[in-house]
Order: structure tokens, then sequence, then C-alpha cells
């Protein structure tokens, strides 16, 4: 059983630095990533959404509604501690 | 679960925390309000606002979390910041345009007003959450 | 080009997200009206999902910009012909549990309504948002919430229901992980994460090995969250602990929004081409399958504890969905299809019982049952109805998926997948029809049982009318699948059938 384990995690990283080294050079200005969606972001966010800040443009506008998202998980987070521990009946007394 | 009774807090711990509080406080709203030109955010300055908190509950006792938020109030804070986010989508809704989209809200420039909204929103919820699942892991 | 926008996606998303934080500010005052908010939102949410199924089936697929920004700058949600079929199942499901869950939750998590109703909002419109979306980020983040409120749903249940939530939690992230590395590496070789977007750019980039590794994760990501057989392991314990609602819930809906978003990267952002020839995949996935179709047949039929037979139940009905994935031709695509749909109604139901029986007299254990038909008769039917439709008689819809699938598996010419799937239909029919023999028969087969049903329980014991209704309502969809699955086939499964599979046009 653990030499499985020792075999799936061997594979696991190979594929990832098989992976990774296929990867653009970071901060390289051919790469997809950075010619695909992102010229729009940087040229015309601050015209389009009025934010100078282009991350907070594309975090709370362009993709806002991952935001809500993200915020929905915390929640989700805050409720499910409360489900799990919180009697419930405690609630009452205040 | 039985804790281990509290020791009295040390006063050189509860003077330099109380005092340490406020400018804590003060920097995580400037993260959150600040979060249009410089990096921020509401999540960034709505961790910083429940660390306030939490400092100061560790310097002081466990009563102390009660006394100043009480559990109601940080229910409701959870989830009304969520509600100013996901309320301010059905308002554009409302307003005939797409969830979220911020375009025809009644503000000189809405986009950035809206996007200010969310991230109140945004620290709001961020802020009570932690602090709410600090006060159960504390009351559990 | 002309893209159908609508506001209808965004309806069957928001109710159950609104409602679910307004719960927690309502619910502390007024603890009455924490019920009928929730139905209230499941059921807008419903209605809203069968508008846009209607939609969707006269005009084509719906689309909704969020933000109003144009993909790919923006979120776009996608309702398609696939979408609005896993739309249907997931809104009326939730309703139909949501409905049921009141008296159990009351018995079970008492003083607990408030978190649970929220939580299990949120469940639903995770689920909502993961089958309305075209983003594969914003796909991520409503597969986390899906998940941590199922982690959080199973944990509350009874026994060892945290140890199970807990190996839920660690396999489960490992699965989010892997399909959030897979949509990095798409991510950085194509530079856009909208799904028909990366469905124009990916082509060229096919032998690439980032595309190839990404790929090979979300298969890997999607086979543990949807507990494909060797990774099935947090289900059994997860299912047999959760409380009974949540079991329900969680067995019709969860390993099938997995799936379905399998289906969706792998046939319609991937071309079918991908998976069948550049990696074979589809190969893999198929036998596979096979294997889970039978294992979790033999370990359902080994279990003594009625939930615990139907979680392994499931690893078995998931395998069948599986392989007819790794068929990758028309037919066994439509099975697959067909039977995530068929399989979420029948398990749906069947956990449905189990709950009802565990309300109504705590037993647990398929021994216990002994003589139940006369005590709770129309409980019975209904389990009976579910049998049918796991064995597969006609006319249960899930007669009809076997029957794609295994016209799937006769034109791939694998006469071992057609052994296969009569053989763990075989299999269902011993452990259900071991149910079934404690259910009908007062005695045991040795002729030494007590004869006379258990005095502990009173001569009749309906369970109530909550629970009864959607029980009966899932029954009427079983029957109603199965009577009407051309139509579902021919509404909702051709229009969306994915070019490029193996012999399109052969079928039917």
């Amino acid at each position: 059983m653990k030499l499985l384990h020792l075999v799936a995690t061997t594979v696991t990283g190979l594929l990832l630095i098989m992976g990774s080294l296929d990867l653009a050079e970071t901060g390289d200005p051919a790469a997809p990533a950075a010619t695909h969606v992102s010229p729009r972001y940087i040229e015309s966010s601050l015209e389009e959404t009025g934010v100078e800040n282009m991350v907070t443009a594309v975090l709370a506008d362009y993709r806002g509604f991952d935001t809500l998202g993200e915020v929905t998980v915390i929640f989700t987070g805050a409720i499910a501690v409360l489900l799990i521990l919180r009697t419930g009946l405690k609630e009452d007394e205040e | 679960m039985t804790l281990p009774p509290e020791q009295p807090p040390d006063v050189i711990i509860k003077v330099v925390c109380r005092s340490l509080v406020p400018f804590i406080q003060l920097f995580g709203l400037y993260v959150v309000m600040h979060g249009h030109s410089s990096p921020g955010g509401g999540f960034q300055g709505g961790v910083i606002l429940a660390a306030s908190f939490v400092l100061l509950v560790l310097a002081e006792d466990r009563a102390t979390l009660r006394h100043h938020i009480p559990p109601a109030a940080l229910n409701a804070s959870t989830s009304a910041g969520v509600l100013l986010f996901a309320g301010l989508g059905v308002v554009c809704l409302a307003l005939g345009a797409n969830y979220l989209d911020y375009g025809p809200l009644p503000f000189a420039e809405p986009r950035s007003i809206g996007m200010l909204v969310i991230e109140i929103g945004v620290g709001i919820t961020v802020m009570a959450a932690m602090l709410s699942i600090f006060r159960d892991l504390l009351e559990f | 080009m002309n893209v159908h926008q609508s506001a209808v996606p965004i309806l069957v998303v928001l109710p159950p997200l609104v409602a679910a934080f307004l719960l927690p500010v309502v619910g502390w005052r007024f603890r009455s009206a924490v019920y009928p908010l929730t139905l209230a939102a499941l059921a807008f949410s419903c209605a809203a999902a069968f508008a846009a199924a209607r939609e969707v089936t006269l005009r084509g697929p719906l689309h909704y910009y969020l933000g109003g920004w144009e993909p790919p700058w923006g979120i776009e949600f996608r309702i398609d012909a696939l979408g609005a079929l896993m739309l249907l199942m997931l809104t009326v499901i939730t309703l139909l549990v949501g409905i049921y869950s009141k008296r159990s939750v009351l018995q079970e998590i008492p003083a607990k309504e408030v978190p649970f109703y929220s939580v299990y909002l949120l469940l639903a419109a995770g689920l909502i948002g993961l089958v309305s979306t075209a983003d594969m980020f914003n796909a991520y983040v409503f597969l986390e919430i899906t998940s941590l409120t199922s982690y959080a749903l199973v944990s509350i249940g009874s026994g060892a229901a945290v140890v199970s939530a807990f190996r839920y939690v660690i396999l489960g992230t490992v699965g989010a992980a892997f399909y959030l590395l897979a949509v990095g590496y798409l991510y950085a070789a194509s530079g856009t994460l909208n799904m028909a977007d990366l469905a124009e750019r990916l082509p060229p980039l096919y032998e690439s090995p980032a595309v190839l590794v990404g790929f090979a994760f979300l298969v890997i990501g999607m086979s543990i969250k949807m507990a494909l057989f060797p990774m099935h392991t947090w289900l059994p314990g997860a299912y047999s602990h959760a409380p009974s609602a949540v079991s329900a819930l969680i067995a019709a809906t969860t390993t099938k929004a997995a799936a379905y978003l399998l289906i969706r990267v792998m046939f319609f952002v991937f071309e079918p081409r991908f998976a069948i020839e550049i990696i074979p995949v589809t190969t893999v996935l198929g036998w596979m399958g096979a294997l889970a179709m039978v294992l979790g047949s033999v370990m359902a039929i080994a279990q003594s504890d009625l939930k615990r037979m139907l979680a392994y139940s499931s690893v078995a009905q998931i395998g069948y969905i599986v392989l007819g994935i790794g068929l990758a031709n028309p037919a066994g695509y439509t099975g697959a299809l067909l039977h995530l749909v068929n399989h979420a109604f029948m398990k749906g139901g069947l956990f449905l019982v189990a709950g009802a029986i565990l309300y109504r007299t705590g037993r647990r254990k398929i021994h216990e049952f002994r003589g139940l038909s006369g005590q709770m008769p129309v409980t019975t039917f209904v389990f009976t109805v579910c049998a049918f439709a796991m064995i597969g008689i006609p006319p249960t819809g899930g007669f009809f998926s076997k029957f794609y699938l295994m016209l799937g598996a006769i034109e791939a010419g694998n006469w071992v997948f057609v052994g296969v799937i009569v053989l763990s239909s075989l299999l269902a029919l011993a452990y259900l029809a071991n149910v079934l023999r404690y259910l009908y028969f007062p005695t045991d087969g040795n002729g030494a049982g007590s004869g006379a049903p258990d005095a502990a329980i009173p001569r009749r014991q309906y369970a109530p009318w909550t629970m009864l209704g959607p029980m009966v309502a899932i029954t009427a969809g079983i029957v109603l699948l199965g009577l009407f699955n051309g139509e579902v086939v021919e509404r909702f499964i051709e229009p969306a059938l994915p070019a490029g599979l193996l012999g399109s046009g052969v079928a039917r």
C-alpha cells in the first residue's frame, strides 16, 4: 500500500514538473495569458471602470461574480462552523 | 471540553494591546477603502479588522468579544456584508442592467462607487466571519 | 455572432443564494419563517429552471453576461440543452428533499434549523451555479461552495459522522486542488477561462505538455469528486453517517455535478477526439467504470446497514455513468446522461425511504425491517419502485438508461461491457431483493422468524406527509422519466450532442 502511495505521489510530481516546464517564462510578454484577455484589462480598465488599480477592476468588476462566490465561500465557512460547533440553544438566551 | 482557568491578564499586555487596536483598525479601514488605487480591498482589510478584535480578546479575556460585539450583531453582520454585495447586484438587475453591472447606478462614477460598495460588503463579511469562527472555537 | 441573451439563468441561482444570506438574519428572530423561506427560494429557483428549459428547447442556448462584460473578459452563464436538463434535475431534487427535510431535521439535529437551511440553500446555489456557468474558474468557485457545504452537512450526522466528514474533506480538497491546477495549466497555455473560448483556442495546443497535464489532472480531480472506484473511499462513510435528508441530497446531486463537469470539459471544452485518441482517457474510464460497477455492487451485497448498502450501490452506479462516458459514442453518452438523471431520482428516493424508516422506527439494519410493509405501506411501495428502477425493470427510467448503455457497448463491439452491465444489474437485484424480502415477509427465510410483526412498532405508521409527498413525487418522477425517456433524449440530450463522438450518427 505504501509503495502505491509512493508511485502515485511520484507520478503526480513528475506530471506537475512536465506541465510546468511547458509554461511560459514569468513575465514573458508573449505568453498566452498576456496576449489574449489581458491587453483589454491593461489598456482600457481605467476608462471602462474608473478605477486605477487594475487588479481591483478585474476582481470587483470584470469578474465580480467570482468575488461574490469567494465571499460566499467565506460566509459558508462561518455558517458551517456555527452549524457544527454551536448547539443553537445558546442563541435563545441573548 | 474544559479549559484551564484563565490567568488574569497582565496589565502591560493589556495597555499595549489596547492602544494598538485603534491603529490596526484604522489601517484595516484604509485597506478596505483604498483598494481602488493601491493593493488592498475587502478581503485583506476585513482580515486586518478581525485581527484587531482577536488581539483585544487575547490580551483581555473571553468576555471582551461578547462585550464589544454582541453575538447577535456578529451574526447579523456576517450576513449583512454578503447581502450588501448580492443586494447591489439585485439593484443593478432592477435598474435593467445585468447582474453586478454597476453602470446604471445613480452615482457620478457608478462603476467606481459600485466597486467600493462591494469591497465594503466583502470587508464586513470577512471580518464578521473570521470573528464568528474565532468565537465559536473559543466558546466550544 | 448571434447569441441569445436571457436573464433567466441568473434567476435560477439567485433565490437560493440570497435566501441563504437572509436566513441567519431572519431566522434567529422568526424561527418559524426558516422552513417556508427555504422552500419559497427553492420553488422559485425550480420554476425559473423550468422557464429556462422551455426557452432552451424553443430558442437554443441561453447566454447571460454577468456584470455586463462579454466573454472572454467577463463571466458568462450559458445554459444549453444539457445544462437545462441538469438544472431541472437539481432544482427538482433540492426542492423535494427540502420539503422532506423538515421532520427529519427536527428529530436528528434539533435547534439547528437556521444554519442547517442556510447551508442547505448554499449547497443548492452552488450546484445550480456549477451547471450554469461557462467559465472554468467560476466553476471552481461553485465547486468549492458545494464541497464546503457538503462537508459541513455530513459532519452533523450521527455516529462516526465527524470522521467520515474529515475523510471527505481531505479527499474532496485533493480533488478540488487537482481541478484548480488543471484550470491553471489550461489558462497558462491558452490565456482564457471561458469554456467556449477555450474550445476555440485549444485545438492547436493539443500536443503541448501543459494542456495534456491539465487535462489529466482534471480527469483525476473529477474522478475523486465523483467517487470513481479506487477513489471512492470517502463516499460510503459520508453517505451512511450524514443526516437522512443530507444523504438523499448529496447522494443525488454532488457526484452528479462532478460528473457533469467532467462531461462538459471532456466533450465540449475539448473535442472528443482529444480524450479518445490523444490521451486515451475514455478507454481507461470505461474499464474503471466497469470495475466500479462490479466491485461496488459486490460490496453493497456485503452490507447490513441500509444506508451503507445504498452508498456502495452509488459507487456502482457512478460506474455506469463513467462507463457511458468511456464508450464515447452517442448511445453511450446518451445512456450516461440518462443514467445520471435517473440515478439522481432513484438513489434520492431510496435514501429518502431509509430516512423515513429511521424517522419512524429508528432502525437502520436491513434485518430489522422484517414485515415493515404492513406498517409503512407507502414507504415500502416507494422503495419497491426505486429498487425496480435500480435493477432496470421497465417502464422505470433505469431500464432505458441501461438500454442505451447496452446499445453503446454493442456499438463499440465491447462484449465485456455488455456482460458487466448485465452482471451488475443482477448483483443489484441480489442486494435490493434482500431488502425487499425483509420488508414484505414477516418471517425470515428459515421459517424461524417471530411471525407477527414487531410489537414495538404500532400497526400502521405512515411517515408524515412532508416526507411521504416528496417520496411519492420522486417515485412518479422515476416512472415519468421512463415513460417519457424518448422525449428527454430528443429535447435535452440530442440537441447538445457533442460533435465528434465515436461513430457519430450511427446510433438510432
